[in-house]
């Protein structure tokens, strides 16, 4: 089983909309898979129509186990099941922070989901808090969507000195282009510079897209309401990239 | 995940919907239809190990009837018809097949026609919460109706919107909960072709006082449906079986008409005497090809490999051979001769009151039984003592058949006495039919081998090749003959055992 975090500490990235992406693509190949949407924003929770229980809270998370399990729920697709997200989870650093092992409680709590799940996806908040660090322990590969700015490749970096300072492993950093318009100047300037040193970037980049804001109004993935679209390609091909790379580490 | 079938009853789909559409909305998504046959043996092989085994398309499934088990069902694709268990495309299955099929083949007995109507149960956000199907089924070429189900199965954590729909139908509207049993059942009461519950041993005779001409009357009587039953199969060379069936039971007849010989109106039952024995002649050549293309593997491990293409031309003509003698009896069961026998047979059996000698037939069957089996028995102990390392080939065969006519009056009559005594002397003649067999088995094999040998054409290209095989297979026979003939001695020891003489003289002397 491997466990993959859709990260950015900017917000409006693509973030959500890659994970929803990604988990659609997985499951459609038979991985069973849980997108754990750890935004109190609940947005990947909204793309798929799902509400928390009113008992869900983010203690229930911490507490692991079955307190978890009760309120994993099934998406409209086989294969894919999401465990929502709910506005308590704004504490969740804070809770965190008054537990032992604080950096890895996450990990912890997904362990024994191993067994019946191939892939889990976590859907992050846009920010840098004890959360997030949970997030970098407990995930085999961190995927930053990345806007191609200037802005973004130096918090791109900021992010790996982080990784090097916090003692985490920096091959599990991965980025990849998000958002990306071509008639931007700026955009194709990054995308032409050679590969950014010490960055691991994917081939495929992902265009802005409206298919990809209409799934606020569908409620579905992308690659699920229009298949032969630019934008569904690009997803189909992203997840191609981040799938050799799962099934390559051991 | 959770899941519920349901029967439904006298409403159709649109009913159905209305009434979960009292709690929640539904969307109906394509339907399809879809042809379901189902396979078995002719003998129910799978479904006495609680399987079924069903195709669709080119998707094959095999599952258990009894879902408690909760044994998964297992499914795999096959492009290619599968008869025997060879025709299975993986080792694992082919194996699992093997131990159930042995060598009978499947034949479809029941072909479905399946209209499917999906459903998708929704909350009001239009998130799916439970997935239901209407499905229909019928028959596939009568379009006779056997059912509609309803199936629901459950989405994860959306229990108690799948709690509520339970308690809808099954308590609010009464449906019927339906097993996976409950559906076969409904399957196979709803028609297509099902083989009935089939036996190829005739009817067991247990009333010891039971005049000797009804038990007997009774004994031809299901010989004579096991010969019915099996023409069909032998027609269309379903598998092996059907012929070896047919000509047990032909067999068996005949050995009541000549073992039995003082209780029959010898002038009236000679002319069905020799229409049997004209009959099963007929089967002979057939049953022998039969049997060496079922043990065609076992001869090719007998030979090193550059040997095999020499071995499979040798089959080859055995399958030609096959060919024609089947095509030979297939005109003889078609034959308005052969249908004329068997209905008279029939009549002389129910009208006749000619069939037996009054006096000798009307003894209770038990001391018919003990007398013939006590006199066949002691004539296999004289003849087997007699036998010695130089006696010929010929006293072995002779013995051997002396053996079956033992053996059929034993299974004639089992229920007549001590189960556990008859099984010892079944188990006890067994061991020594099966050597005996075995013997007459390569005895034979060793003779047409020869015989073929002289047929085999000099000059064509492959001639010594083919020679050397077949050379090679006489050497192999003769040798497993050999060790058969030494293995008699032991094993007509154990025959002739003091305990043993001792059973049959307890169970079937007359002085007693």
């Amino acid at each position: 089983m491997k466990t993959i975090a859709l990260y950015n500490i900017k917000g409006g990235v693509g973030k959500t909309a890659t994970a929803v992406n990604l988990a659609y693509l997985a499951a459609l190949e038979n991985i069973q898979t849980l997108l754990i949407d750890l935004d109190p924003q609940g947005s990947a929770s909204f793309y798929f129509k799902i509400k928390p229980s009113k008992k869900f809270s983010q203690k229930k998370l911490l507490a692991g186990g079955r307190s978890v399990d009760k309120h994993i729920k099934g998406t409209d697709f086989e294969g894919l099941d999401l465990l929502p997200a709910d506005i308590s989870y704004r504490n969740l650093d804070i809770a965190l922070d008054s537990l032992k092992r604080s950096q890895k409680r996450l990990k912890e709590i997904l362990k024994p989901f191993k067994k019946e799940y191939d892939l889990i996806i976590l859907d992050c908040p846009p920010n840098v808090t004890l959360l997030s660090e949970n997030v970098f322990f407990a995930a085999d590969h961190i995927i930053v969507p990345t806007i191609p700015t200037t802005l973004s490749i130096v918090s791109l970096n900021k992010l790996l000195r982080f990784f090097e300072d916090t003692n985490i492993d920096k091959q599990k950093l991965i980025s990849f282009y998000s958002m990306v318009e071509k008639r931007k100047t700026m955009h194709r300037q990054i995308l032409n510079t050679s590969k950014q040193e010490k960055l691991n970037f994917l081939e495929t980049h992902i265009p802005y897209n409206a298919d990809i804001e209409k799934m606020g109004i569908y409620r579905q993935p992308t690659t699920y309401f229009s298949t032969n679209s630019v934008a569904s390609k690009a997803y189909n091909s992203l997840w191609s990239e981040i799938k050799n790379l799962i099934l390559k580490t051991g | 995940m959770q899941a519920h079938s349901f029967l439904v009853d006298n409403k159709d789909n649109n009913q159905v919907i209305e009434i979960i559409e009292s709690l929640y909305p539904v969307k109906k998504i394509a339907g399809k239809s879809i042809n379901l046959t189902y396979y078995d043996t002719f003998d129910l092989s799978l479904q006495k190990k609680g399987l079924f085994f069903c195709k669709t398309g080119t998707n094959y499934t095999l599952q258990a009837i009894n879902v408690e088990n909760n044994t998964q069902p297992i499914t795999f694709n096959s492009s290619k018809q599968l008869k025997f268990w060879q025709d299975l495309p993986t080792s694992d299955l082919k194996n699992k097949f093997k131990n159930i099929l042995g060598i009978r083949a499947l034949i479809a007995f029941a072909s479905l026609k399946n209209d499917q109507q999906p459903c998708n149960i929704v909350d009001s956000e239009e998130k799916i919460i439970a997935r239901m199907s209407l499905e229909s089924f019928s028959l596939d070429n009568s379009d006779v109706f056997l059912g509609k189900i309803l199936k629901l199965k459950a989405i994860k954590g959306y229990n108690k919107h799948y709690n509520k729909l339970l308690d809808l139908l099954a308590i609010q509207n009464q449906m019927q909960p339906l097993e996976q049993e409950d559906f076969m059942q409904l399957i196979i009461d709803g028609g297509g072709v099902i083989p009935m519950k089939y036996t190829a041993k005739p009817i067991n005779i247990d009333e010891a006082q039971m005049p000797a001409s009804d038990a007997v009357k009774k004994l031809f009587f299901s010989l004579l449906a096991i010969i019915k039953i099996n023409e069909d199969g032998v027609i269309k060379d379903i598998d092996t079986e059907f012929l070896h069936d047919f000509r047990v039971a032909i067999r068996r007849t005949r050995s009541i008409l000549n073992l039995l010989k003082v209780i029959f109106n010898e002038s009236a039952v000679l002319p069905y005497k020799l229409k049997f024995a004209s009959l099963a002649e007929s089967t002979n050549k057939l049953r022998d090809y039969d049997v060496y293309l079922l043990n065609k593997d076992s001869y090719l491990q007998m030979l090193p490999s550059h040997l095999h293409k020499g071995l499979n031309q040798f089959f080859i003509n055995i399958k030609k051979r096959k060919k024609y003698e089947h095509r030979k009896l297939v005109q003889r069961l078609n034959s308005s001769s052969y249908h004329e026998f068997i209905n008279s047979w029939k009549d002389f059996l129910e009208n006749s009151n000619d069939i037996f000698d009054s006096t000798n037939s009307a003894i209770p069957v038990v001391d018919l039984a003990r007398k013939h089996i006590y006199n066949k028995s002691k004539k296999i102990l004289k003849k087997g003592t007699k036998i010695n390392r130089e006696s010929p080939d010929s006293s072995l065969h002779d013995l051997r058949l002396d053996c079956k006519k033992l053996r059929y009056l034993v299974e004639f009559f089992s229920e007549l006495f001590p189960k556990k005594d008859i099984t010892i002397l079944v188990n006890q003649l067994k061991k020594l039919q099966d050597c005996l067999g075995e013997f007459n088995d390569y005895s034979i094999q060793q003779i047409h081998l020869e015989d073929y040998l002289l047929t085999i054409n000099a000059s064509a290209s492959n001639s010594i090749e083919l020679a050397a095989t077949i050379g090679a297979l006489i050497s192999a026979s003769y040798q497993e003959k050999q060790k058969r003939r030494n293995a008699f001695f032991r094993i007509f020891k154990t025959f002739a055992s003091e305990k043993n003489i001792n059973l049959y003289f307890m169970l079937f002397s007359m002085v007693s």
